[in-house]
């Protein structure tokens, strides 16, 4: 791939021959080649549709393949568009799905791209060149050649699974493209008839449509400009909102925004029996009339993209009738193809979500601008699933409901987890391997397991020893209570907040948008946890396609030596490639910015944030900028201490990207203290009921930090077992091992300490308050304590002490920080002064 | 002495003292800890008990050992540790922080303990980012069961809390609090207010467990301690010698002088160093013509223990 010094040169794009034919609605040309040649190289290379290219991308060295289905471009010629049809190459594929493959993929290897969420038409001035695609059968080996350009196909890639690509389908696609003479056409492959490869179902699919190849073409770019079509409803409707106020469209985008707005108005109620229809019948006039609605709303949008050339009005040419025509019959055909495909397979949840995510992309066509979405968020931060703009208030009401059921379901699971035993959990997880991206948690909940068998091991040793059954249920609580897992099956008392964050982010990853939250709050109320918590349902949810999948990146400010360090784990994460700090945010800057096929919502979690805090402040502001782009579809959330951090250290334009979703967790009461131990108890009786309103209302009247209350139980729980050898022992923990495990937490040792020291020590300390009351100061030199310890020291009949045993003394209490000293090297001259109150110091001494 | 002529199993006077001497100087000098500890066995008891569980159950924990100087807490960990690892799986990582002054050493030092520059050894491992990156990835790949515990020693852990951010804290505290590789972090410092020093997220993910080491022995414990420390080990090759420097000792503890001077001592300061370096001074004074620590060497040598360095100079 040495195509990066040509990168460099500017590369000059201009059709080939005559338009095809024209769509007057739309205001575009279709064309059959594309001529790319070099400034100052006399050849040129011809891009005709139905060959492979290379796609300029974000990685230099791996652009990205496609197929070329369509060219077009508008009146004017400043636009050159393709229709595309992507392959993934290996280095797409996230590493943790690659596993999948169960073998080694080869370099060359490349991967039919069969996903949704992907934009399948791109700038034709990002295309490099041709190259060479060969398709080869499932078990046949890759072909030993040098040749770096020529790649190959064995599967393809939907985003989820592996599975065998027809080569009838690709090399009818190949072939199909009428009169392209090119010499160029990459070789096709011996089309081997479809073997059968074992349970794959994309197989089986593909097989289903007839083979006429006409009707093969028309479906799959009918399918693809569908998709299209939605894409940019999606993106680009928000956005080119401002080309309806240009004045010579004016009348027409009413009328067409009219229909928008009706077809937006029903789709929800199509949704809705979509979503609640999946397997079932679905009703074949409705699937027909949205799609005929989209097709149509397809046209109006590519007609408002290319409008900013000046419209003019073309003659009508009977070509784009006939073209139209044919749109919506080969619309109705592959509508039709689509519902065999539905009613074929017993409920593929593929298909079914193939289905529900073109009505769930009208969404984001529901909102006006992102800046304003963002805002609006905030006002409806209760209910943040509500749609901003004016659909019909049922339809809002319906997806919120269906939101809140969805979140209610989660949360029902989850307390049902929590009663049931471990080997349950396997149910909630649908399959480590799958989940193996995020699998964090995942991994944690087998730790969990695995943990809890240990555990019982742990009691039936302990048990034997320590004789009464009570005490087992004791110490299986002690070794269970503690241990502060992020993979609780449940985060009591933080439902709401569970809720609200659960919402934001899926609302965004539906609507496909970015956005920012905020989240402070104390150590150990379990910001942390919660967000984890919601990443983890999300990732279920995304596993069973009732959302689109996402990536969940973690980034943690302690976990970097430098706040520039960010940059650089998250490219890791994202795509595994190492780079320094600033290649990386290069990279992130051109990733975010540029619009990609393929892209997944990504949802970042940025834990302290505070420390990732830089003079110019340029880590927060592009964290913070990213989400804001029209491309990035990323949702940051942050976490932080203090409420007022945005204020605080942020200036004025970073802390306006942030906005104001902002959400704070309070310390946890006493009874939500109580509320967590209980639940982490798992209902044993292990403590008294005064032991732990003791812990919750200590910790609460503290602090509120979930953590030390739990540190608390555990210690007390182990004074307790040690104390179970007594008769008297109750196995319960009581009042006392709680007083007990309070008093070593948080009672200081300075009076222990200062009984423990030896007598100079203590004559030193004494002689100190002495000196203070003299002169009527906190503080004195050490010349001036020394005396008074002489002095003391001939009170209490000891032999007085030189300098340099003096000077020892008081640097092994300014050691302890009994005392507060300069540095040593004043001598007799340093100052000293109590770190500890006088009355701490008489007490102890007086004690003795 | 030398009268005393050797008899078939006995060995030369001169063999005696040299062995004597290396016995009571690795005693002195090498910080050889006592077998038992003195005051604070309800303290090691508990530090025994959480390291078991870490060794043992997995349990990750983090514990602060506060004390005073001199009394043994680096001793009492390292006690612990062969106790409870004897035979166990696990590894020991100390850190001192008068060594690794900044996270980027201590980090170096980790890598280097927990033998894992074999695995890096091809990567250039230049940067300190990578470097902490890297370390934690390995601590969180482990999982309860079958990882190896690791158990981290802080020595002077209040230098660590001076480090920028407390990103080593932070993190070890991080892991031990999550269910990831068992840990059990260890801190020693003689600053009590320790926790004070910690950032409040930190401080949250500490456990607070404090172990004061806090004795105070009486008088006569402290001369127990003495005659413990000079007495000579039961496989001591001259039983002739051994027993004559036994009755020795015990003669020496008696003396009344002797007993004035130990009692200065030990108001000045009841930590193991200052004795030892008393009784070094003694030590030394043995010779073949002298096997046996006399009054007068004590009172010598505390002398030149109480003697005010600056006035001397001045007087020389």
């Amino acid at each position: 791939m040495k195509y990066s010094a040509r990168l460099r040169v500017r590369r000059v794009y201009r059709w080939l021959g005559g338009p095809l034919r024209s769509n007057r609605k739309l205001k575009t040309y279709d064309y059959r080649s594309l001529a790319i040649s070099v400034e100052g190289l006399p050849r040129t290379t011809v891009i005709n549709t139905g060959q492979h290219i290379l796609i300029e991308g974000e990685d230099e060295d791996n652009p990205y393949v496609a197929k070329v289905l369509k060219l077009f471009g508008d009146e004017s010629g400043k636009q050159k568009k393709a229709v595309v049809q992507w392959f993934a190459r290996v280095s797409e594929v996230p590493l943790s799905k690659l596993k999948l493959l169960g073998r080694e993929p080869h370099p060359q290897e490349i991967f039919y791209y069969d996903g949704r969420s992907c934009d399948d038409e791109v700038n034709a001035e990002s295309i490099l060149r041709p190259v060479q695609v060969k398709h080869l059968d499932g078990a046949a080996p890759f072909p030993d050649s040098d040749d770096k350009d020529t790649l190959y196909v064995k599967l393809s890639w939907d985003s989820k699974n592996f599975k065998a690509v027809d080569s009838s389908l690709l090399d009818s696609e190949l072939a199909s493209p009428p009169s392209c003479p090119k010499p160029s056409l990459p070789p096709s492959p011996p089309c081997s008839p479809p073997t059968a490869a074992p349970a794959s179902r994309g197989l089986s699919r593909r097989a289903l449509p007839t083979p006429d190849l006409g009707i093969m073409r028309r479906a799959t770019s009918g399918e693809a400009r569908y998709s299209r079509a939605t894409m940019s409803a999606g993106k680009a409707g928000a956005a080119e909102a401002e080309s309806l106020h240009s004045a010579t469209k004016l009348s027409a985008s009413k009328c067409l925004s009219a229909k928008r707005r009706t077809a937006s108005a029903r789709t929800p109620g199509v949704r809705k029996k979509l979503e609640l229809s999946k397997k079932s019948s679905m009703i074949r006039d409705d699937v027909l009339c949205q799609l005929l609605k989209e097709d149509l709303e397809s046209q109006v949008v590519l007609a408002q993209r290319l409008s900013s050339s000046p419209p003019q009005s073309s003659p009508q040419t009977p070509l784009r009738k006939n073209h139209g025509a044919e749109d919506d019959v080969f619309c109705l055909k592959s509508s039709s193809v689509f519902l065999t495909r539905l009613s074929g397979t017993s409920s593929p949840p593929d298909d079914s979500s193939r289905a529900t995510t073109p009505s769930r992309r009208k969404e984001p066509k529901t909102l006006k601008e992102p800046a304003l979405a963002v805002l609006a968020e905030v006002d409806h931060e209760n209910s943040p699933m509500l749609p901003v703009a004016d659909t019909p208030r049922s339809s809002k009401r319906k997806s919120a409901q269906l939101v809140s059921s969805r979140i209610r379901k989660q949360l029902n699971l989850l307390d049902n987890h929590q009663d049931l035993n471990s080997d349950d959990e396997d149910e909630f997880v649908p399959s480590k391997k799958e989940l193996q991206s995020s699998s964090e948690d995942d991994d944690d909940e087998g730790e969990e397991e695995a943990e809890l068998d240990s555990d019982e091991e742990v009691v039936m040793k302990r048990g034997r020893h320590v004789g009464t059954p009570r005490s087992k249920q004791k110490t299986r609580s002690s070794t269970r209570t503690p241990r502060k897992t992020p993979s609780k099956k449940s985060l009591p008392c933080r439902e709401q907040e569970f809720q609200d964050i659960y919402s934001f982010v899926e609302s965004k990853i539906i609507d496909g948008t970015g956005g920012c939250m905020y989240i402070s709050g104390v150590p150990g109320t379990g910001k942390t946890a919660t967000v984890h918590e919601v990443m983890r349902c999300l990732q279920h949810a995304a596993d069973v396609d009732e959302i689109p999948p996402f990536h969940f990146i973690e980034i943690n400010g302690m976990k970097m030596t430098d706040p520039h360090q960010a940059y650089v784990q998250i490219l890791q994460k994202l795509t595994g490639q190492k780079a320094t700090a600033d290649h990386a945010a290069a990279l992130l800057e051109k990733r975010f910015s540029n619009p990609a096929p393929r892209k997944e919502t990504t949802v970042l979690l940025v834990d302290e944030l505070d420390l990732l805090w830089t003079r110019k402040q340029n880590v927060m502001y592009n964290l913070f900028d990213w989400p804001t782009r029209r491309h990035a579809r990323l949702v940051v959330l942050t976490i932080a201490n203090t409420m007022d951090l945005p204020e605080r250290i942020m200036i004025n334009r970073v802390a306006s990207r942030l906005g104001l979703t902002r959400m704070s967790f309070q310390p946890y009461s006493f009874k939500q203290l109580q509320q967590i131990i209980m639940s982490r108890l798992n209902k044993v009786k292990a403590f008294e009921e005064d032991a732990l309103q003791l812990v919750s209302r200590k910790v609460a009247a503290l602090s509120g930090d979930a953590r030390r209350c739990l540190d608390i139980c555990r210690r007390a729980t182990e004074i307790c077992e040690h104390s179970a050898a007594e008769p008297s022992a109750t196995g319960l923990v009581g009042m006392s091992h709680v007083m007990e495990a309070l008093n070593e937490m948080f009672s200081s040792a300075y009076v222990t300490a200062i009984k423990c020291a030896s007598v100079q020590e203590q004559l030193f300390l004494r002689a100190v308050i002495a000196e203070f009351r003299r002169i009527g100061l906190e503080e004195a030199t050490f010349q001036q304590v020394f005396v008074q310890q002489q002095a003391l020291c001939r009170v209490e009949g000891l032999q007085p002490v030189s300098v340099s045993e003096g000077l020892a003394v008081c640097q092994r209490l300014g050691a302890c920080r009994l005392l507060l000293l300069e540095p040593s090297r004043l001598g007799v001259l340093q100052r000293v002064r109590l770190n500890v109150s006088q009355d701490d110091v008489l007490f102890a001494l007086k004690a003795d | 002495m030398s009268k005393r002529k050797v008899t078939d199993a006995h060995l030369p006077v001169g063999e005696c003292i040299t062995q004597l001497q290396e016995i009571l100087r690795r005693r002195l000098c090498c910080q050889q800890l006592p077998d038992r500890p003195d005051g604070v066995e309800a303290q090691h008891k508990h530090l025994l008990e959480l390291l078991r569980r870490t060794a043992v159950h997995g349990e990750s924990n983090s514990v602060l050992i506060v004390g005073p100087q001199g009394s043994w807490k680096n001793n009492a960990a390292e006690v612990r540790v062969e106790r409870s690892a004897g035979g166990e799986r696990s590894a020991e990582k100390p850190a001192a922080g008068l060594l690794q002054t900044d996270d980027r050493i201590a980090l170096k030092e980790i890598t280097r303990q927990l033998h894992l520059e074999n695995v890096v050894g091809d990567k250039v491992f230049g940067s300190f980012a990578e470097n902490l990156a890297f370390l934690l990835e390995a601590l969180k790949k482990g999982d309860r069961s079958s990882s190896r515990p690791v158990l981290f020693v802080l020595d002077e852990f209040d230098l660590f809390a001076h480090h920028k951010n407390q990103t080593l804290l932070y993190n070890l505290f991080d892991v031990s609090q999550s269910a990831q590789a068992p840990i059990a972090v260890v801190g020693i410092t003689c600053r009590l207010d320790v926790l004070e020093l910690l950032e409040k997220r930190v401080k949250s993910r500490f456990s607070h467990r404090q172990i004061h080491l806090l004795s105070s022995p009486t008088f006569p414990q402290y001369v127990d301690r003495v005659r413990t420390q000079l007495s000579l080990p039961d496989d001591f090759p001259d039983v002739k010698f051994a027993e004559d420097w036994k009755a020795s000792v015990k003669s020496l503890c008696e003396d009344k002088s002797v007993e004035d001077v130990l009692k200065r001592h030990f108001n000045s300061s009841r930590d193991f160093r200052s004795m030892h370096m008393l009784l070094m001074l003694c030590l030394s004074r043995v010779s073949v013509s002298k096997p046996a620590i006399r009054p007068a060497d004590l009172l010598e040598a505390s002398r030149l223990c109480f003697t005010d360095s600056k006035a001397n100079m001045l007087h020389w």
